[in-house]
């Protein structure tokens, strides 16, 4: 895939507009997989995500980065598809567990996505069936390195290939997507 | 002079009341034994909204928020901080209280201009419990103004000078009760956040809400609640002549509903109303009549 | 050239050739229109030259022996005049276009320059004989435009002239038992021949006019026909009558209040907090009127019903204030008669040119109106920012006034039935901005356009007003000032740009320039930022999903039905007076009508042995 977006190419407001962005990260959970349950824990008093500046958000609007926690059914991929559209830049992806890298105990599935990198894309994988809290803050800790050095560009990624992005997405929804702009 | 004094305001209304959200966000942090964010976390939330990009659904959505914003900053230079006062000599109370309905209409418009039922439904959420909370805050300040025979918020500070037995907190306190807990009401603050029910109805007017729409309506916020706890201040705690410890009241009186708010759970909409007009309400009436036939002593 | 030969020829000149506006309607609606709002201008500009030409010797001419027609100018009634002869012309210039959408456009004109007519010479008689004339003609033009708009407005019409010939028959019965006690009816003399009669005779007067007054105003208890009638009646036609007709009734009671020196009348009456106890009750009654005005209006289904509630709401507050007769309270009753004018008519235009469009005005059918209708949207959004009384719009300083007011006379309940309808009414207002303007727009409205330009001018002079009026008051509290001075009352003190209340100054021109540079300052920050996407009404947060339903049918996504029921809820079982009026009343009455009916026209001949029997008997017992 194509890198041109290097992060040497950034102007002085946009590294400041990273660090601030690094600095404060909402998150919105697509919560149709396990990886779900081990989020309360990070969120609540044992590990605090809240003082990275971590914190849940209600809607796409709001949020920063989508967690895709756990395996993805086609069924869910279009609402997911949807709902990362209605993000706004800069967004980031997060995949939770193996089930997003490869399938995971679902690999071979005749309705779940084996590799969610083909269809939305991921900034960071956390590996692990399921991830341990731990994990995810190690995650979240290495999203804020990349952002603030400018090198979460999925985003940039996701509009520069959106045809290779969206045959993907037809291919696995039987050539179904919501468009919704 | 008067520009650089409304600019110190409004800088301080700006910055102190996103720290006083910062602040909100550590103590209740601290209640639930959490290490929270660092207090000036409510900056680079600001700061990172306003580099994010943003959808707009029309003029009425954009021209809403900045009426929001503009009402607010306007109300703000009406209110007495300290020693600086710069239109509060003609800040009377009931065009302070008006001025800040702008703003809510404001955001209520252009909330619903998203199109999104779920900002529908928050804004009337807001609308019902503000019929709520505001009779009784509207009552007690009813009482006052009888008995002080003025409606401004400085005169009101004035009065109260020479000890802290002066102040109205002493000397009106089931009002001050009263104005405490609409205070709540007002700044969407735990029992009284059913319009802000994230799990309920997606944040309510908020839903719609991206970058810089979401940065301006922060700022709002922040901006209510130095105001409004700003006029609690001159009204029942006696003002103060010196700006830092204005400051220091207003922090004093916010960390307390802070403190009350993290441990209660949030009322039904109903219930909002049904609560303010049956105690609220009543203590209010029973303060105006005092008020009305001993006046203050 | 004297002045009060120009207005009762106005309204007789008027009367005369209103057969010959009706053929003018039948041959071309439009130009019959616009000469009444011609009119109606001419009668703004003669009473403009009649400005400060107070108590001139009446010019009067007898109709029937004893009986006279009068006409006088005092700044009270120069007020009144002038608002209604200004409703009236933004009126017909509304209706040069919308009378195509009205089912017997003649008439409907026709009876309408009869109302212009009545109007002067309601507002400006001399003498009370006067005032029920005009009273009687406005009623009964009223009631054929009412029962004109659809099948069901002939019950609403009726309720209509049902309660209004009542309140006409009260104040008959007032003329006819001042006439036997002084002998005239002229109303500056009694001014001063009241106070020489007894308390008892001066409280039975009081009692019949208020009690007209609350019937025509549309107030607490007496403000049944309200919803139905306006809600019901031809659209335009609503705004005259909530615009203005219901200020006849306003009218009537700034008569009993203030032109009849009502606190000297009751000085010997007992006082509360000051007031006479009449006087109290009076604003009491204001002050119910007002709450239950905002709770019914909070949950009508219905923009026209929404707003003829908001109208009992607003009359409370106009009846509350002119009941208090304190130099803050009348200014302010007096200056809300202006705004409930200008706010009332705003939004009753602006919905009839939503039906004009769409059709309907029931709320949970429309929606998404805003980008449609501009111009019709911004007229509802002042008038209701006027109505909720925010600043910068005129609503604002008279709530202001009646708070100054009630708050230093230490009226507990007063204020707080003021304070209940103030944030009430950010309730009501909001519902039909949220369902009518915002919100999902059904498919079959995708292609309404604006309404017609001519229909728009009257909008936008509406909210122009509302604007300038808001920012300067003092342009019209200086008639308002003049009223108090020639009534006695200590008039309110107010400069270019500040009004000075008992409990601190308000300073408008400085207040709108805080909130334009605040506004400003907003918007320097919003456009620094990132310019933002414009999107569709249907790309909305929809939790992941948007079902096909939603895209074929978009009012399915509009939160508009039952828009309050949370605070509906609270009330649902309410007793209701319309009911209690209806049946409690009504059917009694009617079992009366049926009884009296069996006396006189009952067949059995064992009934007339029964009465004869009884008849002899009691005249025995008797003789």
């Amino acid at each position: 895939m194509d890198r041109k977006m290097s992060p040497e190419t950034r102007s002085a407001l946009e590294k400041l507009a990273d660090w601030f962005r690094a600095r404060s990260i909402w998150m919105l959970h697509y919560c149709t997989g396990c990886g779900a349950v081990e989020l309360p824990p990070s969120m609540t008093s044992r590990f605090d995500m809240e003082r990275f500046g971590i914190g849940p958000m209600a809607t796409p609007r709001q949020a920063d980065v989508l967690l895709i926690t756990g395996y993805l059914a086609t069924k869910t991929l279009r609402r997911v598809i949807y709902t990362y559209e209605q993000m706004q830049t800069p967004k980031y992806v997060i995949g939770f567990g193996s089930c997003t890298i490869n399938g995971g105990i679902y690999y071979d599935s005749y309705n779940v996505i084996t590799r969610l990198d083909l269809y939305l894309p991921v900034d960071i994988y956390i590996a692990g069936c399921m991830p341990r809290p731990e994990a995810i803050l190690t995650a979240f800790n290495k999203l804020r390195e990349m952002i603030e050095k400018g090198e979460a560009n999925g985003w940039k990624r996701y509009e520069e290939n959106k045809e290779w992005y969206r045959a993907n997405q037809l291919k696995a929804l039987n050539g179904e997507v919501y468009v919704t702009r | 002079m008067k520009i650089l004094e409304s600019a110190a305001v409004i800088i301080t209304g700006i910055v102190f009341g996103l720290f006083l959200l910062g602040v909100q966000r550590k103590l209740v942090a601290r209640v639930q034994r959490r290490y929270g964010p660092p207090i000036w976390q409510q900056f680079i939330d600001v700061a990172k909204l306003f580099s994010k990009s943003s959808i707009s659904h029309g003029f009425v959505f954009d021209m809403g928020v900045m009426m929001a914003l503009g009402g607010t900053i306007a109300t703000l230079l009406f209110v007495p901080i300290g020693k600086l006062q710069v239109l509060s000599m003609s800040g009377d109370f009931i065009v302070v209280v008006y001025l800040m309905a702008v703003a809510s209409l404001g955001m209520a418009m252009s909330a619903v201009n998203s199109g999104n039922p779920n900002a529908s439904i928050g804004v009337m959420r807001a609308l019902t419990q503000m019929f709520g909370y505001e009779l009784p805050y509207l009552m007690v300040m009813m009482g006052m103004m009888f008995a002080y025979r003025t409606s401004s918020i400085l005169g009101m500070a004035q009065v109260q000078q020479g000890g802290i037995l002066n102040w109205n907190l002493f000397r009106v306190p089931i009002g001050a009760i009263v104005v405490f807990i609409s205070m709540f009401g007002i700044s969407g603050k735990k029992p009284f956040d059913t319009p802000i029910a994230p799990a309920e109805i997606a944040s309510g007017p908020m839903v719609e809400y991206s970058g810089k729409f979401l940065g301006s309506l922060t700022l709002m916020h922040a901006l209510v609640i130095f105001v409004d706890i700003s006029i609690f201040v001159n009204v029942f705690l006696g003002g103060a002549s010196n700006y830092w410890f204005f400051l220091l009241k207003v922090l004093a009186v916010f960390s307390l509903m802070v403190l009350i708010s993290s441990v209660i759970p949030r009322f039904r909409v109903e219930q909002v109303v049904t609560f303010s007009w049956k105690w609220p309400l009543f203590f209010a009436v029973i303060q105006s009549v005092i008020l009305v036939a001993m006046g203050v002593r | 050239m004297c002045p009060f030969g120009t207005i009762s020829s106005f309204s007789f000149s008027l009367l005369i050739i209103s057969p010959l506006i009706y053929l003018l309607a039948r041959f071309d609606r439009r130009w019959a229109s616009a000469f009444l709002a011609l009119a109606s201008g001419l009668g703004l500009y003669k009473l403009a030259t009649m400005y400060g030409e107070w108590g001139l010797p009446s010019q009067s001419f007898e109709i029937i022996p004893n009986v006279t027609i009068s006409f006088t100018n005092s700044p009270i009634q120069w007020y009144f005049a002038f608002i209604g002869l200004g409703i009236m012309l933004t009126i017909f210039l509304f209706e040069i276009s919308w009378l195509s959408k009205s089912r017997t456009p003649s008439a409907h004109i026709f009876f309408e320059a009869v109302i212009l007519a009545s109007l002067p010479g309601f507002f400006m008689a001399g003498d009370l004989m006067t005032l029920y004339i005009f009273f009687e003609l406005m009623s009964w033009a009223a009631f054929f435009i009412v029962s004109q708009a659809s099948e069901k407005s002939e019950k609403a019409a009726r309720t209509f002239i049902a309660m209004n010939t009542t309140g006409a028959m009260a104040l008959l019965y007032v003329l006819f038992l001042l006439y036997t006690r002084f002998s005239t009816l002229n109303i500056e003399e009694l001014r001063t021949l009241l106070p020489s009669a007894g308390a008892g005779f001066n409280l039975i007067i009081f009692a019949l006019f208020v009690f007209s007054g609350l019937i025509k105003a549309g107030s607490f208890p007496l403000h049944t026909w309200l919803r139905k009638t306006h809600g019901n009646a031809p659209d335009s036609f609503s705004a005259v009558l909530s615009g203005y007709l219901i200020k006849y009734g306003s009218f009537v009671v700034a008569v009993t209040t203030v032109i009849f020196p009502s606190l000297l009348l009751f000085s010997n009456a007992p006082h509360f907090m000051g007031l006479p106890l009449p006087n109290y009750i009076l604003a009491v009654l204001g002050g119910v009127s007002i709450i239950v005005g905002t709770l019914m209006a909070i949950k009508q289904q219905d923009a026209k019903m929404l707003i003829a509630y908001s109208s009992v709401s607003h009359a409370g507050y106009i009846v509350m204030a002119l009941a208090m007769v304190s130099s803050y309270s009348v200014a302010g009753g007096l200056l809300h008669v202006l705004v409930h004018a200008l706010a009332a008519a705003g939004m009753f235009l602006s919905m009839a040119a939503v039906k004009y469009r769409t059709g309907t005005t029931n709320m949970s059918e429309l929606g998404g109106l805003v980008d449609r209708m501009p111009v019709t949207f911004a007229t509802y959004l002042i008038s209701i920012i006027s109505t909720a009384g925010i600043p910068p719009m005129v609503g604002f300083v008279s709530k202001w006034l009646i708070y100054q007011s009630t708050i230093t006379g230490g009226f507990i309940f007063l204020s707080f039935a003021a304070f209940f309808g103030s944030i009430g009414s950010f309730l009501y207002v909001f519902r039909p901005l949220a369902t009518v303007f915002f919100g999902q727009r059904p498919k079959r409205l995708e292609n309404v356009r604006e309404v017609p330009f001519i229909m728009q001018l009257p909008m936008i002079i509406i909210s122009a007003l509302t604007v300038i009026f808001g920012v300067l008051p003092s342009i019209a509290l200086k008639p308002i000032a003049e009223a108090e001075r020639y009534y006695g009352i200590k008039p309110v003190s107010f400069s270019f740009s500040e009004i000075r209340g008992a409990l601190g100054s308000w300073n408008s021109v400085l207040v709108f320039f805080v909130f334009m540079l605040g506004f400003i300052m907003a918007a320097v920050i919003f456009y620094l930022a990132r310019k933002s996407v414009r999107v569709g009404l249907l790309e909305n947060y929809t939790a992941g999903e948007i079902p096909r339903e939603i895209i074929n049918s978009p009012e399915l996504y509009h939160y508009a039905h039952n828009f309050y029921r949370p605070v509906e809820r609270l009330y649902e079982h309410h007793p209701s007076l319309e009911d209690f009026y209806e049946t409690a009343l009504g059917e009694n009455l009617k079992k009366f009508g049926v009884f009296l009916k069996t006396l006189f026209y009952n067949h059995r001949l064992d009934w007339y042995l029964y009465v004869s029997i009884l008849t002899i008997l009691f005249l025995w017992w008797l003789l």
